[in-house]
């Protein structure tokens, strides 16, 4: 091996990382002006312990927010070179999931369509996509039920927490029908009834859902866990075993908000998209996938 | 040069790519060059304050110094208001000539995904997501 070439290329590449943290530092100074474009800073205190309710439980309510980061502005400007940059992913985001391989498949097929995000049909998130990024849920503990009031897509859950059974004969529907009993200071909910209309999104991206599919065997259970005053954990285990080698299990790891206000956040009032994408194929890199 | 060289400089660029932001609440890959950054000048005409975009509309000259007519998509109202950028900020804005940076339609229609506003007085107003930030 020629270590001359490595040496250089080593130099190359550290002259262009000191050039992005440069125009890094040039980017913040673009997004400094008179008025702060960003959220106000949350509570990071993990001393204080999650209140609790008359029956001993953890009270969950509250209002928590998984992703709170501030706007930024166009990271390309000032940038040589920066037109030859891409955001496309480097890999399918439905390769994360364990689909069995014809499931895998077809995710591809459907993020490389373009236009099949249930989203951009006027469709609505469904458990579990609806959890997670910029909008806040509001949990609201009450005897015997959890409500969870959610930003995104302006849509509630009502769960009854005192141990009962699924129906029997529960329709299929975008939320599902769910249960809920405590695990020791965890609610555990359990989801079934789902149809098989909505897309999962991804453990890191909800809603960058990129063809995850499933069938209406999807069995969820969300684990919630306040472990202070400030902070909730949801832990999610989706379990398919009609498209799923075996469940995968992926958490949200959300802040308190208590000082912010929940806006409407209807799906498609304003959504024009649907016309303007195109085929989107990106290259295999899963070649267990792409042989079958 | 050796393979196993090559190799690590692709890491150190996909390392560098990866700095990168995605946007909105469905993959937008599909719809916008987004290795194209693109800048619009032009007067601010109309805003749409509407979920699940945001959009602005500009009137900006051509190179045969025609106007036309583009439409500008932006995050949701909910995100925008959370930092700071207010639809009383915005709409103030019209009328007014602003350059706004973003990433151009693929499909050759008059549209770009916005990322920030600049206005005539130099004040830059971020309405994309922050780099990094790949949820928004």
């Amino acid at each position: 091996m020629n270590y001359r070439y490595l040496l250089g290329c080593l130099i190359a590449a550290a002259m262009i990382a000191g050039l992005s943290s440069t125009t890094a530092s040039a980017q913040a100074d673009r997004d400094q002006g008179t008025k702060k474009y960003a959220p106000p800073s949350l509570p990071t205190d993990h001393s204080k312990p999650a209140p609790r309710r008359a029956d001993g439980h953890p009270d969950l309510s509250g209002m928590w927010i998984e992703k709170y980061g501030a706007l930024g502005t166009d990271p390309a400007v000032g940038k040589p070179g920066g037109g030859a940059r891409s955001a496309r992913p480097a890999s399918y985001p439905s390769d994360e999931l364990p689909y069995q391989p014809w499931a895998a498949l077809k995710a591809r097929q459907l993020h490389d369509a373009g236009n099949t995000d249930p989203l951009l049909h006027c469709e609505p998130y469904g458990v579990p996509r609806i959890w997670g990024g910029p909008h806040p849920a509001r949990l609201v503990q009450l005897p015997g039920e959890l409500i969870i009031l959610y930003e995104r897509d302006t849509a509630f859950r009502i769960i009854p927490t005192d141990g009962r059974s699924h129906p029997a004969d529960a329709d299929p529907s975008w939320m599902g029908n769910s249960v809920s009993k405590w695990d020791g200071d965890t609610l555990v909910i359990d989801t079934i009834d789902l149809n098989e209309k909505s897309w999962l999104g991804s453990g890191k991206n909800a809603g960058e859902g990129s063809g995850t599919f499933h069938s209406d065997a999807l069995h969820v259970t969300e684990r919630i866990h306040r472990p202070d005053f400030n902070h909730l954990t949801v832990e999610i285990t989706d379990d398919d075993p009609k498209v799923f080698t075996h469940p995968w299990t992926y958490n949200w790891n959300m802040n308190l908000v208590p000082n912010e206000e929940m806006y409407e956040d209807v799906t498609c009032s304003n959504e024009k998209d649907y016309e303007h994408e195109l085929p989107d194929k990106l290259a295999a890199t899963d070649k267990s996938a792409a042989a079958n | 040069m050796t393979n196993r060289t090559w190799g690590i400089v692709v890491i150190l660029c996909g390392v560098l790519l990866a700095a990168l932001p995605t946007f909105a609440h469905h993959s937008l890959n599909s719809e916008f060059q987004m290795g194209k950054p693109t800048e619009l000048k032009g007067t601010l005409m109309k805003v749409e304050w509407d979920n699940p975009h945001v959009y602005w509309y500009l009137d900006a000259k051509d190179a045969g110094g025609s106007v036309v007519r583009w439409s500008v998509e932006g995050l949701p109202p909910s995100y925008l208001h959370r930092n700071g950028v207010s639809r009383t900020d915005m709409l103030a804005l019209v009328g007014k000539e602003v350059t706004i940076h973003g990433r151009i339609a693929k499909d050759g229609s008059k549209l770009m995904f916005g990322l920030d506003f600049v206005l005539p007085d130099g004040r830059v107003i971020p309405v994309g997501p922050k780099v990094g930030d790949d949820n928004p």
